[in-house]
């Protein structure tokens, strides 16, 4: 499999590219794929989401792609490149060092990636000395500057607190911080709002898209949250039980989805201005990864699936040159998007 | 959902005795003050709360993680103990009610919890969980029981063969439907839904959503919905009352709640709801160019 | 018994079998099993296993090495060391039973009630185990010998008090893991009676940890009772136990070397073969909470 879409922008632009991922794991059943021919491209200012249900692979994506999987799980074909460099033949110092400096990544529970034994800049501040090789009081300075960047009020006494000191929110601007200490040009943000409260989700995700807009960098934003993705993204990429669906521009993915998955997801979209009517669903689950069938994975639950088309494995077609869908019947599906 | 506009956007004045009915709640935790520990701290989590929810409706209560929410969902069903106020629960101070009386009670008012996943007992098949609260309120011999544990099961949308499965193997949607049959198997007058979808895949929140609703329209039963979500809360209630650090901020009919809020808070989770379509997008200045003009000097600034 | 009731039991029966797939996975688990198999089977027959009457005396043939006729020997007073260490088989492991069983009688309840009430109760009870635990558990046996009498039940009281703790403290901290649980906030919403809480909800979650304990109790007891005859504050003459055949034999350590062995290896292998079994459950059972999530 190659990839389908032709890159319309320049190849220096991609900060983050992967070509044909698949990643297997070890379970009880073997050895399984859970990511299977990802093709996925962040490129300089914009923010990419990463779309899917808990078990369809996003997650592990964005692993393989900062070079963290876990030991009992291995890239079998494909590849991921962080600015030019490919994950896979780099040695554990090069990868800290893309991991560090190139690419950062922030998770869904901020407080549980801060040590509450160190003051939270101490630990910013710790990345710069490593990576950078400064001393500790230029390192402080720039942590200072650091949190005054991602909007934490009173910046220079906040470097020496704790981190129990902090909320939630907080915490994620910490993290943010951290992330953005050695300047990388890629920021992986898992479900980075998941945990926080309705406002200070707004407030965090409006920082997170001012920063990508200051530095120019590319977010890779990975959500099971519809709404997250119509207000941040700019290009989005909907997985399924480990392929994706679908990719397209965030305008064209919500108003002309052209996967019956991608129809479904923004059907059952709260909605945050209607009452009573009952909200559209998919029925079924996602098939856990030793039993993805070989035919169109999303078929068994597929309103639209026919015998004939669905039954064979279906690649992902391109819709137009920035749209493609894994949907075999992509030329006469009509599909419902979200209504304005 | 036509019948739906009977308890629709302007509500009647509600004839009918109320299926609860809060004055005063107070919820206070942490240690007393006494002559040794003047300044003892301790925290109110719930402060002087008036609810009321009306014979088949439902009351959603909003409100981000410690403003004592979910406090006030125990507190209603005694499940933990109230440090002052009046609940009337369906016709009953239940203040006064007896270990026995309350167990009792618990046939017509129960509660479904957030995470299916530990609400169920990883030890027992979903047949038995779904059976207990019968077999504890009595009156049916064991074949009533399964017949009826069969028929609710049947009704939330799962299959003869999740009877025998344990909650291991099933999904968080299937648990919650489980859940709901479990609570449902006495046929109560009132339940407490303390956050029902928040652990769930957004594909499957629809899903439990319409059934709590369809079971509202079928049984006339009433929630005291419990949610941080206000776009789940919008699509489930009839009233609305937005609680914060304890204190119940706003209450009122949902549509009124919703269209004009008139407390600042209300408007500002209101505000951060995110919009629907990259089209209509709701947080603020983000059109996404006004920082590529500085871009160039704040990177060379960070280098 | 209606249909339904069978399949349910089917399917519990085929969850078990899970666990014990999962224990027979494990070698070091499966060969102590075999072994605890073997030693029950000696405990049930060895009246008919043992090829002599172990308390018979013959005084001729006191201290003989093994030879045809007596495959161990015989000790100071001519009797026939294997019938001996044979019947003691059947008498240690009756009076382990007897410890753990005391112990489980007393402990678990205790536990439960601390663990899912709390209070005053819990703390008062705590206190009194904490200072249990305090007193060096062979003088406090010493103690309740002295204040009971020697023998070998009166040792396994003894035993049992001193274990009492630890089955106390497992049974209270998974009661309080419990407690906590959402199910458990389910059940009493649901109308439960705190019977009924304790008995289906908690006491099956407290029994896994409970196992792994009570098999490990069981080495302890085994080492407690040798510990104890052989200071003579156990078993007495002419009883055969392997507390107090090691007690014999080191009279004649100097001379009679071979007496020591039976005893001591028969002692040795049935702590092993416990502590091996007790891992072998906390892992398999282990597993099963996890995938249980």
């Amino acid at each position: 499999m190659t990839a389908l879409i032709a890159d319309t922008a320049g190849t220096d632009d991609a900060v983050m590219r992967a070509r044909d991922l698949t990643v297997e794991v070890s379970t009880e059943h073997g050895w399984v794929t859970i990511v299977d021919g990802v093709n996925l491209t962040v490129r300089r200012n914009e923010i990419v989401g990463l779309v899917g249900e808990s078990g369809s692979g996003k997650t592990v994506t964005s692993l393989s792609v900062m070079g963290l999987l876990p030991r009992n799980a291995r890239i079998t074909r494909g590849s991921v490149e962080v600015m030019g460099r490919t994950i896979s033949t780099l040695t554990e110092r090069q990868l800290t060092e893309v991991r560090g400096v190139q690419a950062a990544m922030i998770f869904q529970e901020p407080r549980r990636c801060l040590n509450p034994a160190f003051t939270v800049g101490d630990q910013v501040a710790e990345s710069l000395r490593r990576h950078r090789g400064w001393s500790r009081k230029r390192a402080l300075q720039r942590t200072v500057e650091l949190f005054e960047l991602v909007e934490i009020p009173q910046a220079a006494r906040r470097v020496k607190q704790y981190p129990h000191e902090f909320s939630g929110g907080m915490c994620q601007r910490v993290m943010l911080a951290m992330a953005l200490a050695c300047d990388p040009m890629l920021l992986i943000a898992d479900e980075p709002t998941t945990a926080l409260d309705v406002t200070v989700q707004r407030q965090v995700l409006e920082l997170i898209r001012r920063l990508q807009a200051q530095l120019g960098i590319g977010v890779l934003l990975i959500t099971h949250d519809l709404g997250v993705v119509a207000e941040m993204c700019d290009r989005v990429s909907v997985m399924y039980a480990g392929q994706v669906v679908e990719e397209a521009d965030a305008d064209t993915l919500f108003h002309e989805p052209k996967h019956p998955y991608t129809s479904g997801l923004l059907q059952s979209m709260l909605e945050p201005t209607q009452r009573g009517r009952p909200l559209g669903y998919i029925s079924g689950l996602v098939p856990p990864p030793h039993l993805f069938p070989a035919t169109c994975r999303f078929q068994e639950r597929c309103s639209y699936a026919v015998d004939s088309a669905c039954r064979t494995t279906v690649e992902l077609h391109q819709v137009s040159p920035a749209h493609s869908s894994r949907c075999a019947r992509i030329d006469d599906l009509k599909l419902p998007g979200v209504t304005d | 959902m036509n019948s739906r506009t009977s308890n629709g956007p302007t509500p009647e004045p509600r004839e009918a005795a109320p299926t609860l009915s809060v004055r005063g709640l107070t919820k206070v935790y942490g240690p007393r003050a006494t002559m040794l520990r003047r300044n003892a701290h301790r925290l109110t989590a719930v402060d002087a709360v008036d609810l009321d929810i009306a014979p088949g409706t439902t009351l959603g209560l909003v409100g981000e993680s410690g403003a004592g929410k979910s406090t006030v969902g125990r507190l209603v069903l005694r499940l933990i103990e109230p440090d002052a106020g009046k609940i009337d629960l369906l016709g009953t101070d239940i203040a006064g009610l007896s270990r026995g009386e309350l167990r009792r009670m618990r046939a017509k008012a129960t509660m479904i919890f957030q995470d299916p996943y530990t609400s169920l007992d990883p030890r027992m098949p979903i047949k038995d969980s779904v059976v207990e609260p019968l077999l504890v309120h009595g009156g049916h011999s064991r074949s009533e029981r399964y017949e009826k544990a069969l028929a609710m099961v049947r009704r939330v949308g799962l299959g003869d063969a999740h009877m025998e499965r344990f909650p291991y193997e099933m999904s968080g949607g299937q648990l919650q439907r489980v859940a709901i049959a479990r609570a449902l198997i006495t046929d109560p007058s009132f339940i407490v839904c303390d956050e029902p979808v928040a652990a769930l895949d957004v594909s499957t929140q629809a899903q439990v959503i319409n059934l709590l609703n369809d079971l509202q329209q079928e049984r006339g039963i009433s929630y005291l919905f419990i949610s941080h979500d206000l776009r789940l809360v919008r699509l489930i209630a009839d009233e609305v009352a937005v609680m914060r650090h304890g204190k119940l901020l706003e209450k009122g009919d949902a549509v009124r709640v919703f269209e004009e809020p008139e407390h600042e808070y209300t408007r500002e989770l209101l505000a951060a709801i995110p919009g629907r379509s990259p089209r209509s997008r709701r947080f603020g200045g983000l059109a996404g160019c006004d920082g590529e003009t500085g871009t160039a000097d704040l990177r060379q600034e960070v280098a | 018994m209606t249909a339904h009731e069978s399949v349910g039991t089917k399917e519990r029966r085929r969850r078990r079998s899970r666990v014990l797939r999962r224990l027979l996975r494990n070698r070091a688990a499966v060969v102590s099993m075999a072994v605890l198999a073997v030693l029950g089977l000696v405990a049930i027959f060895a009246d008919l296993l043992a090829p002599d009457d172990p308390n018979k005396v013959a005084l001729v043939l006191r201290l003989t090495p093994p030879s045809a006729e007596h495959w161990l020997g015989t000790d100071a007073l001519g009797r026939d060391v294997l019938s001996r260490v044979l019947v003691a088989t059947r008498v240690d492991l009756l009076a382990s039973l007897q410890a753990v069983g005391i112990a489980l009688v007393v402990g678990v309840p205790l536990g439960i009630v601390a663990g899912y009430w709390g209070g005053i109760g819990d703390s008062l009870l705590s206190r009194v185990i904490d200072a249990l635990m305090m007193l060096p558990p062979l003088i406090l046996a010493v103690v309740v010998v002295a204040i009971l009498g020697p023998g070998l039940s009166n040792a396994m009281l003894a035993i049992a008090i001193v274990i009492i703790p630890s089955f106390y403290r497992v049974v209270r901290a998974s009661t309080q893991t419990a407690s906590s649980e959402l199910y458990i906030e389910s059940a009493r919403a649901s109308g439960c009676t705190s019977w009924r809480i304790l008995w289906r909800h908690i006491l099956p979650a407290v029994a896994p940890p409970l196992l792994v304990q009570a098999s490990f109790s069981a080495s302890v007891v085994i080492v407690a009772e040798a510990s104890l005859s052989f200071l003579g504050l156990g078993a007495r003459a002419p009883q055969a136990t392997w507390g107090l055949m090691l007690k014999e034999a080191s009279s004649n350590l100097t001379t009679s070397s071979y007496l020591i062995y039976p005893p001591a290896i028969m002692v040795a292998i049935t702590i092993l073969a416990l502590s091996l079994l007790g891992d072998g459950l906390r892992d398999a059972l282990g597993r099963q909470t996890t995938d249980g999530r």
